[in-house]
């Protein structure tokens, strides 16, 4: 049977960050699956969801991700169109002129040392005893290079350490809209860059080659860098795209690399990112299945990362996309492996469904647990749970609630009331050791009845952990307080499967884990509507503001548009209204 | 100026003299980087990115799009230029060339103690005889008259591309424009639909009167290639989908799910039999085919159904193709099934595949009366491509402004010598005052077009426009030869530029040169937007 394909967007820079993470871990999951300890787990998710199968110019058949990503031009970095889709590179012939030919050439710009270190490694382990050495070689090399990457200013562009290769057309910049020239930081910006019928086309044609190639279409996952001119972008094109796949799914992640603005911000800066918030809640919302706005917590346990370091907040970000849309990937039979099968393969239809419980407003909240803490007992949890009815106070926290925090700004991880839920747990481990999907899905349960509160609830728990790419920021603390469980209490395996998209099994260096449990939830909640709340009142207020109308101005919204964006805030914001007659 | 320093003490604050500087410099600078473009023996630009990217092109267009502008007064010229593409489709070297011959002229004139405000009247009255001047100088040209169109597609494609193969575009260009044009109806240049294989040798590129898509069938037992076809175009989901209503299934058991699933499945089922039903109506004699393009997707099983039939079924066709194969197969774009009938089917002689490595074409051609065409631009390389398809863009805009025009102009420099001149003879007598000097400047301005293709197809500037100038002072519309660098006869030579690009260049540069001059004061206060 036929895998059901989605197609990916990326449309923004910090989308294409957290992207090249996302497709680091897939990439990360293919080569788990040639390998024979390993294999059977990771191939129950299926890669021929994300993943087209085309050939390169010598006939060898190659995975690309079904992925169409949008940039401003010159954001690339120091990596070219053809070295990210592998096609040949080199000064073409002037063809088609017999004049003269002047030739201006920019500054070079450095690429890493890990992309570089990357394309040294041969395409095909060559046969023979003899070369472990060499490949070894290769290996820690590149491994170093990946280290790199962590310091201070190495990571230049998403180019910079994404390793998998792209479809000739994925990479679709922006003519003319040159990153650093360009003012294209606030959500209006992104006015016009479909303008013309050629741009138009252009972008609906390379979703279209995509979608004409799909057997079952599932829908698409969307990654956006909203608060950017990509918002407005964004907006243009899924309208667009309404006509041709009206019935597909749009899963929209609007990706942020903090959740507030930061204090140090100038006035305008922070003004004109509360406008695109509120934009973005009006707009976005309006033209996807799921609207799940994604920003990383600044204070997260077991984890240090630096705030304002798009590598690392990308990174984070990334492993929750991963987690959320696991349910939707997973092979539809799947074969049984060493832990077990994953249970709750649900298509992106049925979990667009199950989560939008309201047509005004489907804003969805993720919560997510990274990593995800020991999973105690069932029994235990059982116990717990009984406890908990005859003296509530006395009994501890259940796992699932232990270092949960929110990831969408405005609703908070204890909200009161849930209406529909989607909760992922996967690679759960006790006492360091992987467990088995049956004992992790009893222990899943028994935890959520714990918590009390009932709603809708699809539950997806998968053996297969995160696994953790060489080129990965290190911002996991080894020793981790908090957790209730002795030994290697932190969740964290380190050196267990350590493989590098198949090209050896080397025993990874000692400073990162190889694969994270995690747990995820994407809940739709009536605080959605405080949310929509807040931003409408916000907005209204910048925009009786002379700053504020200025920014507007600037993006070329015209009093309509504003009427519209108050108008679309508002029914949003009593999207839940009726309900409150029970 | 003191008291924008007292509101912000961060603003900066530069005077007449500074700003001047500033915006005539930025202008000589554009139009130093544009100048060796211009014209059939100017230069191609490699463009070599900070990643090794490669961008080949001999558009200013393009060149002003890749330079990354960030002068604010070097903006505002590309804006202009770049506003003049949209508009006519050419001229963006030659109008950023002029508004800097402008403000090089002015400077002259500004040494001298001049104020710019007596140049910028001296370019109003100067644009406006210039505008006068040209509309006696156009030449009429008839639909009908397929030679001088011709002439006026080769003139815009040998200044993009070599000339034998701009030669050998022309006909294809023109001919391109000839199919889509409707009597009394605006000409919708979109109808030419721009198709690109790589492949073989450029000189490959042909005009197909059909359409050929970028996509294959997904059967393998679906016919490769069909004769005598019907073409349904339609906009019809053949795909099991789920119930777009409902929240979801309902059921209580497998054997519930299995029901409602064939039920769905039914529906689709129901909308591939209409058009079975169909196919057998109309294919009555053997070797007819039947051809359905779909905009939506058509799932395996439905493909499979069509199969059986012997039915080609295209899915995820291009929106703007439904548009396009109905205007040249005839028949009408359905959205629903209760629509189908014998009347909305098109119909072409041939419908075949090909298949060039991992990618698959489908021809459909041979159509009766089209008014949609391709053209295929095959060419060795991904810059090849690139070049011909602005080239033939380009091409197809001067075919179309010379049809709505209904008037040409001689190119080869002609009309800038001869406007030249007239302003110099007759303008500068009938304006008074000292605007007369800014009628001199723009003259000698609109001179430095020809000089350009002069220094760029390797002859003396003055020389040129001596030879020049002495042939208008007796009468004759004459343009330079790049070939001898002589005065030759455009209109002999064949070498027409459209009224419309004319008209637009001299319309905008004096306006922005005018502008530029006028300002008194530049002052950058608050945060620096771009981001250094």
């Amino acid at each position: 049977m036929v895998a059901g394909e989605v197609i990916t967007i990326q449309a923004g820079s910090f989308a294409n960050f957290t992207g090249a993470h996302y497709w680091n871990f897939q990439d990360e999951l293919l080569g788990l699956s040639e390998v024979q300890e390993t294999g059977y787990t990771a191939a129950q998710i299926d890669p021929d969801v994300l993943f087209t199968q085309t050939e390169t110019r010598q006939g060898q058949p190659i995975y690309t991700p079904r992925l169409v990503l949008f940039d401003l031009s010159g954001s690339l970095g120091g990596a070219s169109q053809s070295s990210l889709d592998g096609s040949g590179r080199g000064v073409p012939a002037v063809t088609t002129w017999i004049g003269p030919v002047a030739v201006h050439r920019a500054d070079p710009v450095p690429r890493s040392r890990f992309v570089q270190q990357l394309e040294l490694e041969p395409e095909e382990e060559p046969p023979g005893p003899s070369t472990s050495q060499e490949t070894s070689d290769t290996y820690g090399a590149i491994a170093d290079a990946a280290r790199e990457l962590d310091s201070e200013g190495s990571v230049q562009s998403w180019t910079d350490f994404l390793k998998v290769r792209l479809h000739p057309r994925s990479v679709a910049l922006l003519p003319g809209v040159w990153q650093g020239a360009a003012d294209f930081s606030g959500f209006g910006h992104g006015r016009g860059a479909l303008g013309s019928d050629e741009a138009r086309e252009d972008a609906l044609d390379r979703i279209r080659c995509f979608a004409e190639e799909c057997d079952s279409l599932q829908g698409f996952q969307y990654f956006a860098d909203d608060l950017s001119g990509f918002g407005h972008f964004s907006y243009e094109l899924l309208q667009m795209m309404q006509d041709d796949y009206a019935r597909s799914p749009v899963l929209l992640f609007a990706l942020r690399p903090s959740l507030a603005e930061t204090p140090a911000q100038q006035a305008t800066a922070s003004r004109q990112r509360r406008l695109s918030e509120a934009v973005s809640m009006a707009y976005l919302s309006g033209v996807s299945s799921l609207y799940v706005p994604l920003a990383p917590p600044v204070n997260l346990p077991c984890i240090r990362w630096q705030p304002g370091n798009v590598f690392h907040a990308s990174a984070l970000c990334a492993m929750v996309v991963d987690t959320t849309t696991l349910p939707y990937r997973l092979a539809r039979t799947p074969r049984p492996g060493p832990l077990g099968v994953p249970t709750g393969h649900c298509d992106l239809h049925s979990l667009a469904e199950l989560l939008a419980t309201s047509r005004q407003n489907n804003l969805t909240a993720a919560f997510a647990e990274v990593p995800c803490p020991d999973v105690p007992d069932a029994h235990a949890a059982a116990a717990a749970a009984d406890a908990r009815t005859g003296d509530a106070s006395s009994s501890a926290w259940p796992f699932t609630m232990q270092r949960a925090f929110s990831w969408t700004p405005g609703i908070p991880v204890d909200v009161e009331e849930r209406l529909a839920e989607s909760v992922v747990l996967r690679g759960a481990q006790r006492g360091g050791r992987p467990l088995h999907a049956d004992e992790a899905a009893q222990a899943l349960d028994a935890a959520l009845l714990q918590e009390g509160g009932r709603c809708v609830r699809h539950r997806c728990v998968v053996p297969q952990a995160l696994p953790i790419p060489l080129p990965f920021p290190h911002i996991f603390l080894d020793d981790c307080s908090g957790s209730s469980h002795g030994g290697r209490s932190n969740g964290i395996t380190s050196g267990v499967n350590g493989v590098r998209s198949a090209s050896s099994h080397q025993q990874r260096p000692a400073d990162g884990p190889a694969s994270l449990p995690v747990l995820s939830r994407l809940c739709a909640s009536p605080a959605a509507a405080d949310v929509a709340k807040t931003q409408l009142e916000c907005f209204e207020g910048l925009v009786s503001s002379g700053h504020g109308r200025a920014i507007l101005q600037g993006w070329g919204y015209s009093e309509d548009d504003i009427a519209e964006i108050k108008e679309r805030l508002e029914s949003t914001a009593s999207a839940f209204d009726h309900e409150g007659d029970f | 100026m003191s008291s924008v320093k007292t509101l912000n003490p961060k603003a900066e604050v530069m005077g007449r003299g500074a700003a001047l500087f500033m915006n005539i410099n930025a202008a000589k600078g554009l139009h130093d980087v544009m100048r060796s473009n211009l014209g059939p023996k100017g230069t191609i630009k490699m463009l070599v990115g900070g990643s090794g990217d490669i961008k080949l092109t001999k558009d200013g267009n393009v060149l002003l799009r890749e330079m990354q502008i960030q002068n604010p007064t070097a903006v505002m010229i590309a804006r202009t230029a770049v506003a003049q593409d949209d508009i006519t489709g050419d001229g963006t070297t030659s109008t950023v060339l002029l508004i800097g011959e402008l403000m090089k002229q002015a400077e002259r004139y500004l040494n001298e103690g001049c104020h710019p405000r007596v140049i910028a009247e001296g370019y109003e009255h100067a644009k406006k005889a210039a505008l006068e001047f040209l509309e006696g100088f156009k030449e009429k040209v008839s639909g009908d008259d397929r030679e001088i169109i011709r002439c006026v597609a080769r003139t815009s494609l040998r200044t993009k591309l070599y000339e034998e193969l701009a030669d050998q575009l022309t006909d294809i260009v023109v001919d391109a424009v000839l199919t889509i044009r409707k009597p009394d109806e605006p000409i919708d240049l979109f109808m030419v639909e721009l198709m690109h294989m790589k492949h073989k040798l450029d000189k490959d590129t042909r005009l197909v009167k059909g359409l050929v898509l970028d996509h294959g069938s997904r059967h393998p037992d679906m016919p490769k290639r069909l004769d005598d076809a019907h073409i349904l175009t339609c906009n019809i989901s053949l795909e099991y989908e789920k119930s777009e209503v409902n929240a979801g299934f309902f059921y209580s058991s497998a054997d519930q799910r299995e029901k409602l699933v064939a039920a769905e499945r039914a529906v689709v089922d129901a909308r591939v039999q209409k058009i079975i039903d169909l196919k057998r109506q109309v294919c009555k004699e053997t070797g007819q085919g039947f051809v359905v393009i779909n905009q939506k997707g058509i799932d395996p099983m439905s493909l499979d159904m069509l199969a059986k039939e012997g039915i080609l079924g295209l899915r995820r066709a291009k929106r703007r193709n439904m548009e396009r194969l109905t205007l040249a197969c005839g028949g009408s774009a359905v959205n629903s099934v209760e629509e189908l009938a014998p009347e909305v089917l098109g119909h072409a002689g041939q419908v075949y595949e090909h298949v060039l490595g991992e990618e698959k074409y489908t021809f459909v051609e041979d159509v009766a009366n089209p008014h949609s065409c391709t053209i295929l631009i095959k060419g060795p390389s991904d810059h090849s491509l690139a070049q011909i398809k602005d080239a033939i863009r380009d091409g197809l805009r001067a075919v179309t402004n010379a049809l709505l025009d209904g008037a040409v102009v001689p190119g080869a420099g002609a009309f800038e010598v001869a406007a030249a001149s007239h302003l110099q003879e007759v303008t500068r007598k009938q304006v008074e005052g000292r605007a007369k000097l800014g009628v001199a400047a723009f003259a000698e301005a609109l001179l430095g077009i020809p000089k350009i293709l002069a220094e760029n197809s390797g002859y003396d500037a003055q020389d040129t426009i001596i030879a020049l100038g002495d042939e208008v002072a007796k009468g004759n519309k004459v343009g330079l030869d790049v070939a001898t660098g002589e005065p030759l006869d455009p209109v002999l030579a064949g070498i027409y530029d459209n009224l419309l690009v004319k008209r637009q260049m001299l319309q905008s540069a004096p306006v922005v040169a005018s502008q530029l001059l006028l300002v008194d004061e530049v002052i950058r206060a608050g945060m620096n937007m771009r981001k250094q």
